[in-house]
């Protein structure tokens, strides 16, 4: 279907990339179509993109190009209210905030995104535990050549 | 706000499906029960308001900025794994389909 956005102009996606949080995302509660962009210029960024809204996108990515080790722990519980079962497998974005300096970026791996494809059905959890930040930078302060994701 | 006193071990029903029980009063600190169906959210006020307030900031990303992060961007790399697989393995795997979808 044809997406309206302010950032690219109508944009194609396809059926696949749909997804619906039936909550919406805190702060957004009642935007619940969303589509999964992505192309070459951006990777390994995405954006989720409103059905809804043509302004409103997050700039979102695979959490383990920032944290190679993190794991979105949800609940048995929480995992079923988009009809994962534990031993199932989604798949997770985690939201970017994008400063005025990109380079200083920050990655909320405090309330990750987990996708379900089969029925494609989506919501944003809050983990549980201090261990995740809100705001964890993407990209090393010194770093000045390829970059590996900052440790633990 | 709808405001009502409860005592010790008395709940309040809020809808048909939540139920809201305080187990504990000590001092200044209320401990509560709470019961609801699965797919309803329950967090604490302040972490829930901190989400909030980072997806509405992080909901002023511009094209143009991530435009100009291309090199920086492709520099992110998965490292090598040679850790065991319990240590690697993950609830939820990513990223995902769709390969399909170009904007």
């Amino acid at each position: 279907m044809l997406v309206t956005t302010t950032r690219f102009g109508a944009v194609e996606v396809a059926d696949a990339a749909l997804f619906t949080f039936a909550d919406g995302l805190p702060g957004f509660p009642h935007r619940r179509r969303f589509a999964i962009l992505e192309a070459e210029r951006f990777a390994p960024f995405r954006w989720l993109h409103s059905l809804e809204d043509p302004g409103l996108a997050f700039l979102v990515i695979d959490p383990l190009l920032v944290k190679p080790d993190y794991r979105a722990e949800v609940t048995p519980e929480e995992a079923a209210s988009i009809g994962l079962q534990a031993a199932e497998s989604g798949f997770v974005l985690v939201i970017l905030t994008v400063p005025d300096h990109p380079r200083e970026m920050t990655a909320n791996l405090k309330a990750p995104l987990v996708f379900n494809p089969g029925p494609r059905l989506a919501r944003q959890f809050i983990l549980l535990g201090a261990d995740h930040p809100i705001r964890h930078r993407v990209f090393s302060a010194a770093a000045t050549g390829p970059v590996v994701p900052e440790p633990a | 706000m709808l405001v009502l006193t409860r005592l010790l071990n008395e709940a309040i029903m809020i809808g048909d499906e939540i139920e809201i029980t305080v187990l504990e009063i000590r001092g200044d600190r209320v401990r509560i029960g709470i019961r609801a169906p699965q797919q309803v959210p329950i967090h604490r006020k302040e972490v829930y308001q901190a989400i909030r307030e980072a997806n509405l900031e992080a909901a002023k990303a511009d094209a143009v900025t991530v435009n100009d992060l291309g090199e920086l961007g492709r520099t992110l790399v998965r490292p090598p794994f040679p850790t065991p697989p319990e240590k690697s393995e993950k609830e939820f795997k990513s990223p995902g389909p769709p390969a399909d979808n170009r904007a």
